[in-house]
Formats: C-alpha cells, structure tokens, sequence
C-alpha cells in the first residue's frame, strides 16, 4: 500500500522541526543538565524577529534570517545572565530552575504577544505557491526540505565541533563534571553562557523555519518545545544525535497514530509514549 | 457586594487547589504538575452526575473525590518511579492526556461545547443559589480542608513526609516504605482538587476542557510556591494574592487589549523573582 | 516564624487590606457616580462589554469591539441619552466571564451586557438572568445562551446552517463527503452537532471524519488516510491558521476536489485560496457595513462584527423605546422593550426579527468567493 511511503515522508517532515528543537535543548542540557523550559520562547523571538525585519522592515531575507538568528542566541544568552547563572551559582536545586524557566517563557511569550499581539502570521511572502517535490511517491515543499537539511547539518557541524575543536571539548567536560572542569582551567562560566548563545540561536532558527513552512504566534514555543524534550528524553537526553533520532522516532509515532487511531488523540499519544520510555528506559535510545 | 463575594469564591476555591498540591509539593517535595488534571476529574464527574441524574450535589461529589482517588492512585503508582525534573515531566505527560480525554470523550463529557446548566448544592431542601450562600458553603469546606491538612502535616506521618522531602533515601533505609506514602499523599492531594472541582463546577454552572490545562496546573503551582511550600497559611495566601492581583489591575487600567499579556508577563517575573531572592515564597518553610 | 517571614507577612496583610479598600472606594465612587446628574444633562447609559480581547481568538474579539464602537460612534446626537462602553477582556475563558459579569454588574453598574461566544455565554447567561440585567450575546452557537428571560442572542444557530448545507449538498448531487474538523473548536463542534443528527435524513455519505486539535499544523497524515476514498467535496470545519494550513497541504497533495465548509471560510485572511468554491455562511454582514468597518478601520470585518453591530443597536433601540430621557429605564423595562422588538434594520440586513426565545432570526447563506470577495449566490 502506498500510504507507508507518504507516512515514512512525513514523519521525516515532522521529524526535522522537532529534531532542530531537540537539538539546541539537548546541547544546553548535555552541559548544564538543567531543563530549560523557557528555552521553547526563544522560537517565538526568532520568528518574529524575522518577521518584524523582513515583513514590516521590508529588510533582505537573509539578513532578516541571520539578525533573527542572531537576536535568539543573544536573548537566551541575556536570559542566562540574569537569571540561570546566578541560580546555578548558588547551587539551586533543579526544582528552582524549573520553576524559574517556567517564569522566563511565560514573561517572553506575553511580552512578544504584547509587541506583536496574539494574531497567526506567517512569513513567507508568498503564501501557498511554493516548489512542490516529490519523493518516492510522497511529497515534500522546498522549505520542508531546506529545514531537514539544515537540521542534519547542524547535527554534523555540532558532531564535528565535539570530535575536533578544542571548544567543543571544553563543553563536553563541563558536561562531564562541572566541578573538575573548573579545577583544569576551563572558564565555565563562559562556555554555558556560549552554549546557551548557540542553543538558542538554534531555537530561533528552529522558529523561523516553523515559520516559514506555517506560521508564527506568541504561544508557539511552548508545544514546540514540548515536543523537542520528548523526542531528547526518547532519542537519548544529553545526546546529540540521541535527540535528532528521537525526533525522527517522534515523529513517526505521531503520523502513525493518526493513521491508526485518530488526529485528535496526536498529543495524548506523544506524551504517552514518553512516560513509557520515562518508565522502561529513561536515558533514551542512545546513551549520553 | 456581589463582586468581592465572587472573589471570595473563587480564591476559596484556589485556596483548597493550593493546599492540597502544598501537601504533595511543599511537604514531599514531590514536583506534580498536574493538579489540574484532578480538579478537572472532580468538576466533570459532577457536572455529569448533576446534570443526567438529579443526584444531590454532596453526594456527586463524593462519587467525584472517589474516581479522581483511584485515577491519582495510578497516576501516582507510575510517576513514583521518576525522580526529580523527570518527575515533573511526567506529570504534564499526564495533565496532557486527561485533558485530551476531557477534550475528545465526546460522548461522555461534550468535548469543546462543555457541560451547560450544573445547578447549584442543595441540602435539606435548601439551595445554595445566592452566592452569598455559596460563599458560605466554600468556606465551610475550605476550613475544613485546611484543618484536615494541618492535622496530617502535623502527625507523624507528616513528619514521614518531611523527611522523605529532605533525604528520600535516608528514610527508607530505616525501613519505612516510602512508596506508600508518597501514593497515599498523592491521592488525598487529589481527592481534595476534586473537592475544588466540585465547587466550581456547581459555582459557575458551567464547565469546558478550557479550565484544566497545562496552564491551570502551573497557575496552581505558583499559588503554593508564592504563598510559601509547606505552609498550609501559605497555601491560602498564596491564594488570595494570585486571584486578588489581576483583579486590582483591573482597576489600574492598562489598555484593554494588552490588559491581560501584562497580567502574563507579571505573573512570569512574580516566578523569576521569586526563585531568585526568596525561593520559600512569602511565609514558606520550605526552599525549593 | 522567623522575623523576615513575620515583617513579609506583614507587608502582605497591608497590601491585601490596601487592595480590597482601593476596590471598595471604588464600587463606592461609581455607586455614587450612577444617581442622578446635573438637570439638563441626559442621562447616560452604560453597557458592559466583555470580549477575547487577548488568546486565541483575539482577531475577532477584536473586530468585535471595533464593531461596537463603530455603532456607537454612528448614533445620532438627538438621543435621549448618552451611550457609555466598558470593555473588559475574557480570554474566551469561561471563569472569567463569570468575574467579569459580576464586576460591570455590581461594580460598574451597567444597563446592558454584552457577551461573546458560547463558553463565555453560558456562564454570563445565568448570572444576567439572575440579577436580572439584560444581555445580548453576539457569536454563541448554542442556543442556550439565549435561555431566560434577559438574555438575548444574536447569531445564526447552526441548525439553521446545517439544514441549508444539506440542502445545497442534495441539490448538487453530491453523494460522497469527507470531514475535516477541528474537534476541540467550540464552533466547529456544535456545527458538526447539528450536521450530524441532520445528515442521518439523507443518503449523504460521510465517508470519513479527520478529526485533529489546535495548534496543529501538519494534516498530512490525515489527508494520506482519506486520499484514497475520492470523496465528492471536503468539508472544512476549522478556524485560522489551521483552515488555510490544511487547504494548502490538501492542495499540494495534490487534491483538486472542492473544499467546503458552514461558516469557516469567512474567519479567513486568505480567502483567494478559496475561489470559487461554494460554501454556507451565517447571515450576511450588508454590503453598507462591510464598507463603512473597512473605510473606518482599514481592515475587512472578521465574521461576527456585524452581529455586534446589531447587538449593541438592539440595545439602544431598547432602551430609547423604554426610557423617558429623564431617568434612566431599569434593566426589567429595558428587557421588555427588547423582547418587543417586531423589527429593525441592521447591519445584518433590514427587517430583522427576535423570536419568543431571544434569538434574532437570521438565515443562513450559500455564498462564494469571486475575485477573493464573498458573494451571495442562495437563497
């Protein structure tokens, strides 16, 4: 039957929104082990960056993409600084910076709603008539497919990063042990402030290909997040590529229960799979 | 004046929701997000029975603090298993797929277009239909269940409680069987948002999915982290802030359109800045 | 308790005892506020207004209000009275509507209430009925709303949608219908209602309904599932942006067959992608409204404008019907004087009726989009 082609196509399609949130939320918690909630409000800012430089600025569209970009990582990074390090410094618990992250996406998306109001955008300019292909009998849009090929290359260039650079090192050991990375020179504190920079330009990105590929809105952080820690808790939480093959994994689950079962019950389903693997193996597929 | 009365109401209802996720939060140290969920079981369970049988109010909301029992006692069972953020998780996991069955169990619950028409209590042949009465009634069982929480927080199985909070592992090795308190803190927690469901749905005589998301459990969290976890006082004042605060901005005229995201952004930076210089909340006896 | 925790207390007993005395000077200032003015001056009259000025449904309580105050701004001078609006935002959240329906009432005072939408409706219903204050809701699709004495409803119900959907779907020999709905949507929910137990009358087939909540943006899946069954026509029972994201993913499926809907197309910023394609609506805005909300605002109408139009209208057409233009009517003869509303013209249309429920009597209509524009084609 050739629905299983059209299935496997858009689980690949899902699958590469939720891998690109996966990964800078896995990025954070691989170093910090912290779960940052407020992390899927960042989205939203990239988003509308974008919009609010490309549609009401009438700016280049790679500009617009790369200040929002840009704005994301640096957003996160202030969010860090003010809040995050100085938690973290006198070692609360992880329940206060949960609690915190809760406070942090809450703020953001009221204050983005409040600046662009609660209205659905969406960024493209051309709405609806763009490049259709087709792919073993399933069918993909060009900015479908420009977002999972982004998705891989940034799991390739963090990969790479870890193997080869000596930054990348330096963040593995403050994910390793803290503690010890301090004692052996590493300035922590810079690294984190740096990994959120990054995981959070990467979940601006994340938002302005959403974005493009549907719409916009204040609220769109928090289900897109989400979404982006279950597939790192299955994928294998902490793991890179853990998160990209659990979002894939995600996103299977999701159009095969549809086609089973029914639309409705899409998000039940997602959030039942993660208390099984909660239950029966909460480190994920792969391991850390 | 009908308008403080109706406050009154409704922050004796969010007073009981408090102490009761103060009970399993501030005193077990267990980070349930998901009390919605249960207030949700109660107010359903008796807008039905209210509504297709004639049943009388207190009686249905027995039957309502009997199934929310029995549903916590295995939601309970299974988030024992997860430790700490996971824990959290896990919990909206759950509060996530209640409130898809409140949603899509159609048959049972009329999904979006909700339960119009639940009449109020009526003891004895008397009807509590002046919210002045009503307010009484809530009271009455709002004392009730305060004195109900502190007697249990007070007794030595409330001192189980506190030390399961401080070093779980401590207190099971001298042979107390951990699981079953959480369990059974668990589900008295849930039988007292029934409690408040019940009330509610009989108060506003109308009920929809829209009063038990996500977002109602983490509005019922900062009741109790504000006010100050494992303060039963605390849980009520928490209370009285939360739903008197909105309320006082009201008059404090921000325009109306952003009326509501300003309301949003404060509540989100209460949490931020709570967690950062007085994470007790105001009268708490507990850090997070 | 430590003494931080004591002077913490403290502070917040004296906030709390503060608040609650700035809103008692307050009832008590506007208490003295609605007795009677200086001589000469009408009286004015006060109409409280609550609506989903921020959530979800923002975009149309928005034009709603913009609806309200445009009727308000098109009153004649020659009055009896003045027209007073108090705008308090609901989020579409039915507890609230309760907090707020007691504050224009006991607070605020108000002559009038409006509402906005059912699950805001059916909880300002019973409070209006029981303090006895008349309230006119303007986007409920359940007719409960309008049950009691003091309250009134002004908006199409969706048997009368369903009824002529049907009708149109025989009339054009249409045998095979598929459902896309969003389930968890108010109006969608009580529409598919309606059509659900009227379907049954017919040899319809409804071959298959996807249904799929808010906030989802990828129907693929569900369109794969019913690709194959070949219905005649889709039905579309969603509102933005998941209406324009489905009919965009149905098309690059490649699916040519005509979508439908009652009433979905019309909440739509893209209506083009809907061209020529028929469909059911609620009862038309006329085209005199359409134009003046658009010279004023700049923007189109969102469906429902027009029935707070005409909602706050009836309001003022009752209240000059029942007062004297010396003191202000109570709330019992303003109601009655609603209730004896025989007929108005409106921005609805002209010669409007109330029925013996409270429901302005409004038709559905077949329309299509030409040029991006909706026109009426039936009855």
């Amino acid at each position: 039957m050739d629905i299983i082609p059209q299935l496997i196509v858009n689980s690949i399609i899902a699958g590469a929104i939720y891998s690109m949130v996966a990964l800078g939320f896995n990025l954070i918690y691989g170093t910090t082990k912290f779960f940052d909630l407020g992390y899927g409000a960042l989205a939203a800012v990239g988003g509308y960056s974008v919009f609010y430089f490309y549609k009401g600025l009438g700016l280049n569209l790679y500009v617009a993409i790369i200040l929002g970009i840009l704005i994301s990582g640096a957003i996160g990074l202030i969010i860090y600084r003010l809040v995050y390090a100085p938690l973290r410094k006198r070692k609360s618990s992880g329940m206060v910076l949960l609690v915190a992250a809760l406070g942090v996406m809450t703020a953001v998306q009221s204050i983005v709603a409040i600046l662009f109001t609660s209205q659905f955008q969406t960024l493209s300019r051309s709405a609806g008539n763009e490049a259709v292909y087709n792919i073993f009998g399933g069918v993909i849009t060009q900015t479908q497919l420009i977002i999972l090929i982004l998705g891989l290359l940034i799991m390739a260039a963090i990969g790479l990063m870890f193997r080869y650079t000596l930054f990348g090192k330096a963040i593995k050991a403050v994910g390793d042990d803290e503690e010890v990375s301090k004692i052996v020179g590493i300035n922590t504190v810079k690294v984190i402030g740096w990994v959120f920079f990054i995981g959070s330009a990467i979940a601006g990105l994340a938002g302005i290909l959403v974005g493009f590929d549907t719409g916009i809105e204040p609220t769109m952080g928090l289900s897109l997040l989400l979404k982006g820690v279950i597939a790192s808790i299955i994928g294998g939480i902490g793991n890179v590529y853990g998160g990209v093959l659990g979002a894939f994994l995600l996103g299977f689950i999701e159009n095969f229960g549809i086609w089973q079962i029914s639309g409705e019950w899409k998000d039940a389903i997602a959030f039942g799979v993660l208390i099984l693997f909660l239950l029966f193996r909460p480190q994920g597929i792969l391991k850390l | 004046m009908e308008y403080l009365i109706h406050i009154a109401i409704l922050i004796s209802i969010y007073a009981i929701l408090g102490l009761s996720l103060n009970l399993v939060v501030g005193f077990t140290g267990l980070l349930s997000i998901t009390q919605a969920a249960f207030y949700g079981i109660g107010a359903y369970v008796t807008a039905i029975l209210l509504t297709s049988t004639g049943m009388n109010f207190f009686l249905a909301m027995l039957i309502g603090i009997v199934i929310t029992a029995v549903i916590s006692l295995a939601i309970g069972f299974v988030l024992s298993k997860f430790k700490d953020d996971y824990y959290a998780l896990g919990s909206f996991g759950f509060n996530v797929i209640i409130y898809s069955i409140f949603l899509n169990w159609q048959s049972l619950t009329r999904g979006p277009l909700g339960i119009p028409g639940i009449p109020r209590p009526s003891l004895f042949g008397f009807t509590f239909s002046e919210n002045l009465w009503f307010l009484v009634l809530s009271v009455i069982i709002l004392i009730i269940i305060y004195f109900l929480c502190k007697f249990i927080t007070t007794s030595s199985f409330g001192r189980v409680l506190k030390a399961i909070r401080e070093d779980e592992e401590a207190i099971s090795v001298f042979g107390y069987r951990v699981l079953w308190y959480k369990l059974t803190i668990f589900v008295i927690s849930a039988g007292m948002a029934a409690v408040a469901g019940s009330l509610f749905a009989s108060y506003i005589t109308f009920i929809d999915p829209s009063s038990f998301t996500l977002t109602e459990s983490i509005f019922i969290l900062a009741v109790v982290i504000l006010g100050g976890l494992a303060n039963n006082k605390g849980a009520v004042l928490g209370a009285v802030c939360l739903i008197l605060l909105p309320e006082i901005l009201r008059f404090v005229g921000f325009p109306d359109d952003i009326a509501a995201q300003m309301r949003q952004v404060t509540y989100g930076v209460i949490l931020i800045l709570l967690m950062l210089y007085r994470p007790q909340g105001l009268v708490g006896e507990y850090r997070l | 308790m430590t003494k931080t925790t004591k002077t913490v207390l403290g502070i917040v007993g004296i906030a709390i005892i503060v608040g609650i005395a700035i809103i008692a000077i307050i009832i008590a200032v506007t208490a003295k506020n609605s007795s009677k003015p200086a001589s000469n001056e009408k009286p004015t009259i006060t109409i409280g207004v609550t609506l989903p000025l921020t959530g979800d449904v923002a975009m149309l309580g928005q034009s709603a209000k913009n609806a309200i105050e445009l009727a308000q701004s098109q009153l004649p001078t020659n009055l009896k009275y003045n027209y007073k609006l108090v705008f308090e935002d609901d989020q579409f959240k039915p507890a609230l509507g309760a907090t707020i329906a007691n504050k224009l009432i006991s607070v605020d005072h108000v002559d009038a209430l409006m509402s906005f939408g059912s699950p805001v409706g059916s909880v300002v219903s019973p409070i209006a009925e029981k303090k006895g204050a008349p309230h006119v809701n303007s986007f409920a699709s359940a007719s409960h709303v309008a049950d009691g004495d003091y309250n009134f409803l002004d908006y199409t119900p969706s048997y009368e949608d369903s009824e002529l959907f049907i009708q149109e779907l025989e009339k054009r020999g249409i045998k095979k219908i598929v459902f896309f709905a969003q389930s968890d949507n108010q109006g969608a929910a009580s529409i598919i209602d309606s059509f659900e137990r009227d379907i049954k009358k017919t040899d319809i087939e409804v071959v298959s309904i996807q249904n799929f909540t808010t906030g989802t943006r990828d129907f693929r899946t569900n369109i794969d599932k019913v690709k194959g069954l070949k219905p005649d026509i889709y039905v579309l029972e969603a509102t933005s942006p998941e209406l324009e994201i489905l009919t965009r993913q149905l098309r690059q499926a490649g699916i040519n067959t005509p979508v439908t809907t009652m009433e979905a197309f019309e909440f739509s910023d893209q209506m083009s992608l809907f061209e020529g394609m028929w469909y059911v609506n609620g009862a038309d805005a006329t085209p005199w409204f359409v134009d003046l909300y658009t010279k004023t605002y700049g923007v189109s109408p969102k469906f429902g404008a027009a029935n707070d139009y005409d909602g706050f209208s009836l309001l003022v057409k009752a209240v000059e019907a029942a007062g004297d233009g010396k003191t202000k009517p109570t709330h019992e003869q303003i109601k009655d004087a609603l209730a004896n509303i025989k007929s108005f013209d409106g921005a609805l249309g002209t010669n409007q009726t109330i029925d013996s429920n409270g429901i302005v009597d409004s038709k559905a209509v077949v329309r299509t989009i030409k040029n991006g524009v909706p026109v009426t084609i039936a009855p």
